[in-house]
C-alpha cells in the first residue's frame, strides 16, 4: 500500500535548509525571468508583424526588388493594376489601388544619448485611396496632412520610440523640412512605425519620379482569388511581383525568428545550469536526512511515496523560483520603457514594437521552471527511494 | 601534506556534488564566453575602422538617397583628402537563389588606396585596376558560395535600375571586417545603367556614398565639418560621419539585441555565483567540526581560509577551463542572416574574450568561497568542536 507523504512535511523540509533553498530558488528565478523576458521581446515583434498583414491586400513591387524600399514601378503600371479582376472599389466606383512612395529618413531613439541615427520609413500616399486600402489606419491625435503641403503624420509606435515625433516638431526629409501634424494607429502593425505624407510632396522632396510600390485591395481574402491575381501580376503584360501582405511582412523581419531561436538556446543552456543547482540542493537534502527517510520507510511509507515526496519538494522549489522570476519579469516590463525597435533585414528601416506581457508566455515560463524542478529532483528522488532502511537508520 | 593536496582531496570528498558544480560553472561560462564574443566581434570591426581615418559622406537625411557624381570632384579638391572613393549600392543576387550578401560598386582607381585594409596582393590590385568586370570578395563569401579566383559569376541588382552584370573574381580578401562583401567596379555599373534608356536620369549619374581617406588625424577632424559645409546650400546636402559610427548603424541592425545579450551574460554570471556559493556553503557546513579540530591543534585561520578559498577557486577554474575552451569551436561561425549585412563580423572568440571568460571563472571561485570561509572562522573553536 502506498500512502503519499504529507506535502506539508516536504515543504517544511525546504524551510529547514532555508538559505540553500533560497539560493537555489533565486537561480531558478533568474533563469526563468530572463527566459520570460526574451519570449515577450520576440513575441512583441511577431505580434506587430502579424497585425500588419491584411490578407485582402496585395503589395506589388518590381520583380527583382526584395522590398518596397528598393522597388521602383512606373506610372503606367498603376492603370494596369486597376484593371485586374476582383479589385475592390470604393463608393464612387474607383478601384482600390494605392500607389505609394516608400523612402527613408533619419531619427534618433528616445532613450539613446549617443545621437546614433535610425532609419525609418517615410511613405507618400494619396489619402483618398490609401485610407480605404488600409482600413486599419486611423487618426488618433492632431489632423491629417493637407495635400500639397510639407506635412506628415506619424505612427503611434514611432512616437514612443523615436525623436521628432511630437505634433509640431519638424523633420528633415530629402531636400525639404516637414512638420508633424498628427498621429495615427494602424491596428498595432508595423505601419505604426512609419511617417506618412502626401505623395506629391514626398516625391518632390526625394526627387522621385517612379512609385515604389502599389497596394491592391481585392474583393475578398479567398486564397484562390489571391493566387489568380498574383499570377496575373507576374504575367508578361504587367511583369511585377504581387505578394499578399502577410507573406510580404513575414519575409521582411526574419530577425524575429533568429531572436526566438536565441531565446530558446540561451534558456536551454542556462536551464541546464539551473538543473544542476536544483539537483545539488535536492541531493544535499536527501543526504541530510538519510536517517529520517529510513524512519519514514520503517513506519510504512513505501519507496514510491518517498520518491514522490522528494520530487514534490523539488517541484515546489522550482515553481516558487519560477514564480519569482515571472513576477520580476512582469515588473520589469511594466515599469521599464518597454518599446524597443528592430531593423528589418531587407528594408534597413526600423520597426518599433512593444514588449508585451502575455499569459501564455508566463505559463510557458512556469512550465520551464517545473521542468527544471522535475529534472533536478528525479535522480535524488531515486537515490532516496533506494536507500536501505536498516543502513539509513544507522546513519548518524 | 601540502595545502594543494588538502584542497584536491577535499574537492573530491563528494564527487557527485563537485562534478555537478563544475558542470554548472562550465555551462554558464561557455554561454558567457560566446555572448561576450558576439559583442566583442562587433566592437572589433568598429575599432578597426577607427584606425583607418576614413569618413563616410552620405545624403543628409538618409543613406539610401543618392548623391550626384559631381560632388566627388569637389570633395577631392579639399585639402587633407588623401583619396576619395565613390560607392554605389548594388545589392546583387544570384538569379534563382535565395542567398543574399552585400555588394557595392566602388571607384576603380581609388578603392585599393582608401581600402588599404583589404590587404590585397599586388597581382590582385593590378587585375582590379585593369579588368572592367573585376570583383573582389570576402573570404567568408568565397567559402560559402564555393567561389575562387578567376571564376565568373552573374548577379542581378535588387535596386533600381535592376541591371544584370557578369563579373570575374580577381581577388579574395582575408580581412576579418569584410567577410561577406562583394566589391565591383563603379564604372562598369554606371555604363550599364546609362545604356538603359528606360530609367529616369535621376538614377544615372549618382552614387550612394563617398568614402574619404584623410591624410592625417588633424585633416580628418577638419574634414568632418568642412565637407558638409561645402554642400550645405546645395540641393543635395550631405552628412559626414566617421566610419565607425556609420558601421555601428549596420551592427545595430539587430536593434537592442547586443544590449540584451550583455545583460543576459551578466545574469548568467550572477546566477552561477549563487550556485557555487550554495555548494561551498554546503560542503563547509559538513566540515565545521573538522575545521574546528584543525584550528584547535594550531593551524592559523589564514591557512584554513586559504584551503577553503582554494577549493572554490579550483571549482571555478576547472569549470572555466571546461566551459571556455569549447567556446573556441564557435569561432568562425556566422549566422546565415548576418551574411546579408554589410560589416557584420565573423564571430571570433579572441584571446581577449577567452581571457575575460577565465577571469570571470576565477572571480566566481573567489566570490563564492569567501562568505562560507569567513563564516566558519567567525564561530569560536569551542562551539565548532561541540557540534
Amino acid at each position: 500500500m502506498s500512502i503519499a507523504l504529507p506535502l506539508l512535511y516536504e515543504f517544511r523540509n525546504l524551510r529547514v535548509r532555508s538559505s540553500r533553498t533560497l539560493l537555489t530558488m533565486l537561480t531558478v528565478a533568474l533563469v526563468v525571468g530572463v527566459f520570460c523576458y526574451l519570449l515577450c521581446f520576440a513575441d512583441g515583434l511577431c505580434r506587430a508583424l502579424a497585425r500588419t498583414g491584411d490578407p485582402q491586400n496585395l503589395i506589388v513591387i518590381a520583380e527583382p526588388a526584395t522590398a518596397e524600399s528598393n522597388s521602383a514601378i512606373s506610372h503606367e503600371d498603376v492603370p494596369r493594376l486597376k484593371g485586374l479582376a476582383h479589385v475592390a472599389v470604393d463608393a464612387g466606383g474607383r478601384p482600390l489601388v494605392s500607389p505609394e512612395y516608400v523612402v527613408q529618413t533619419n531619427v534618433t531613439r528616445r532613450d539613446d544619448d549617443s545621437g546614433a541615427g535610425v532609419s525609418v520609413t517615410l511613405r507618400g500616399v494619396d489619402l483618398g485611396v490609401a485610407l480605404p486600402v488600409h482600413p486599419q489606419v486611423a487618426l488618433t491625435a492632431g489632423r491629417w496632412f493637407r495635400a500639397g503641403t510639407d506635412e506628415l503624420v506619424v505612427g503611434h509606435a514611432a512616437t514612443r520610440q523615436f525623436t521628432h515625433t511630437t505634433i509640431g516638431s519638424t523633420l528633415d526629409c530629402g531636400d525639404r523640412t516637414f512638420t508633424i501634424v498628427g498621429v495615427f494607429r494602424a491596428g498595432g502593425g508595423v505601419r505604426e512605425s512609419e511617417f506618412w505624407g502626401h505623395f506629391a510632396n514626398v516625391a518632390d522632396a526625394y526627387r522621385r519620379s517612379m512609385f515604389s510600390s502599389a497596394t491592391v485591395r481585392l474583393n475578398s481574402a479567398d486564397p484562390a482569388l489571391t493566387a489568380v491575381a498574383v499570377e496575373r501580376i507576374a504575367s508578361a503584360a504587367i511583369a511585377l511581383r504581387g505578394l499578399p501582405e502577410p507573406a510580404y511582412f513575414a519575409t521582411q523581419t526574419q530577425n524575429a525568428r533568429v531572436l526566438q531561436g536565441l531565446a530558446t538556446t540561451l534558456v536551454l543552456i542556462m536551464g541546464t545550469g539551473a538543473v544542476f543547482a536544483a539537483m545539488n540542493t535536492m541531493y544535499a537534502s536527501v543526504v541530510g536526512r538519510t536517517r529520517e527517510i529510513g524512519m519514514l520507510r520503517a513506519i510504512g511509507f513505501s519507496r514510491t511515496s518517498v520518491r514522490l515526496g522528494i520530487l514534490a519538494q523539488s517541484l515546489a522549489l522550482a515553481l516558487t523560483g519560477g514564480l519569482i522570476g515571472c513576477l520580476a519579469c512582469a515588473a520589469m516590463i511594466l515599469l521599464d520603457h518597454s518599446t524597443k525597435d528592430l531593423v528589418g533585414t531587407t528594408t534597413f528601416t526600423s520597426v518599433a514594437f512593444t514588449v508585451g506581457l502575455s499569459g501564455a508566455n508566463l505559463l510557458l515560463s512556469l512550465a520551464v521552471a517545473a521542468l527544471m524542478g522535475l529534472c533536478g529532483g528525479l535522480w535524488p528522488a531515486r537515490a532516496a527511494s533506494r536507500l536501505s532502511v536498516v543502513q539509513a537508520l544507522r546513519t548518524e | 601534506m601540502t595545502s594543494a593536496t588538502v584542497i584536491w582531496h577535499n574537492l573530491w570528498r563528494n564527487k557527485l556534488r563537485t562534478a555537478l558544480t563544475i558542470a554548472s560553472v562550465a555551462v554558464s561560462l561557455f554561454l558567457f564566453t560566446v555572448l561576450r564574443a558576439v559583442v566583442d566581434s562587433m566592437d572589433t570591426v568598429a575599432a578597426s575602422s577607427a584606425r583607418q581615418l576614413r569618413l563616410v559622406v552620405h545624403h543628409k537625411t538618409t543613406m539610401t538617397k543618392t548623391l550626384p557624381l559631381a560632388h566627388g570632384a569637389k570633395i577631392a579638391a579639399l585639402p587633407g583628402v588623401e583619396a576619395l572613393c565613390a560607392v554605389r549600392w548594388f545589392g546583387g543576387k544570384l538569379p534563382n537563389s535565395a542567398a543574399q550578401f552585400p555588394s557595392l560598386a566602388a571607384d576603380p582607381d581609388n578603392f585599393t588606396t582608401v581600402y588599404a585594409d583589404f590587404a590585397l596582393r599586388p597581382d590582385e590590385i593590378a587585375a582590379w585596376r585593369t579588368e572592367r568586370t573585376a570583383a573582389i570578395i570576402g573570404a567568408g563569401l568565397a567559402q560559402r558560395m564555393g567561389w575562387s579566383r578567376g571564376q565568373r559569376v552573374t548577379l542581378r541588382s535588387t535596386v533600381p535600375p535592376y541591371v544584370t552584370l557578369e563579373f570575374r573574381i580577381v581577388g579574395i580578401t582575408a580581412a576579418s571586417a569584410y567577410p561577406n562583401l562583394l566589391v565591383l567596379r563603379l564604372d562598369y555599373l554606371l555604363d550599364a545603367v546609362r545604356a538603359d534608356p528606360r530609367w529616369p536620369p535621376g538614377l544615372r549619374d549618382v552614387v550612394h556614398f563617398y568614402w574619404v581617406k584623410a591624410r592625417s588625424p588633424a585633416a580628418y577632424e577638419m574634414l568632418r565639418g568642412a565637407i558638409d559645409g561645402l554642400f550645405a546650400q546645395s540641393a543635395d546636402a550631405t552628412r559626414t560621419e566617421p566610419e565607425e559610427s556609420f558601421v555601428a548603424q549596420f551592427t545595430m541592425m539587430f536593434g537592442d539585441i547586443p544590449r540584451l545579450v550583455s545583460v543576459v551574460g551578466l545574469v548568467v554570471v550572477v546566477s552561477i555565483i549563487l550556485v557555487v556559493t550554495n555548494t561551498m556553503a554546503m560542503s563547509i557546513r559538513e566540515r565545521v567540526r573538522e575545521l574546528g579540530v584543525l584550528r584547535a591543534i594550531g593551524f592559523p585561520g589564514r591557512r584554513i581560509l586559504a584551503t577553503v578559498l582554494g577549493e572554490s577557486l579550483l571549482v571555478g577554474v576547472l569549470g572555466g577551463a571546461i566551459g571556455c575552451l569549447p567556446a573556441l569551436a564557435v569561432s568562425g561561425r556566422t549566422n546565415e542572416l548576418a551574411l546579408m549585412m554589410p560589416y557584420f563580423p565573423v564571430l571570433t572568440v579572441s584571446p581577449r574574450t577567452l581571457g575575460v571568460g577565465l577571469a570571470v571563472a576565477v572571480l566566481i571561485g573567489l566570490l563564492a568561497g569567501l562568505p562560507p570561509a569567513r563564516a566558519v572562522l567567525r564561530v569560536p573553536v569551542s562551539t565548532t568542536l561541540r557540534e
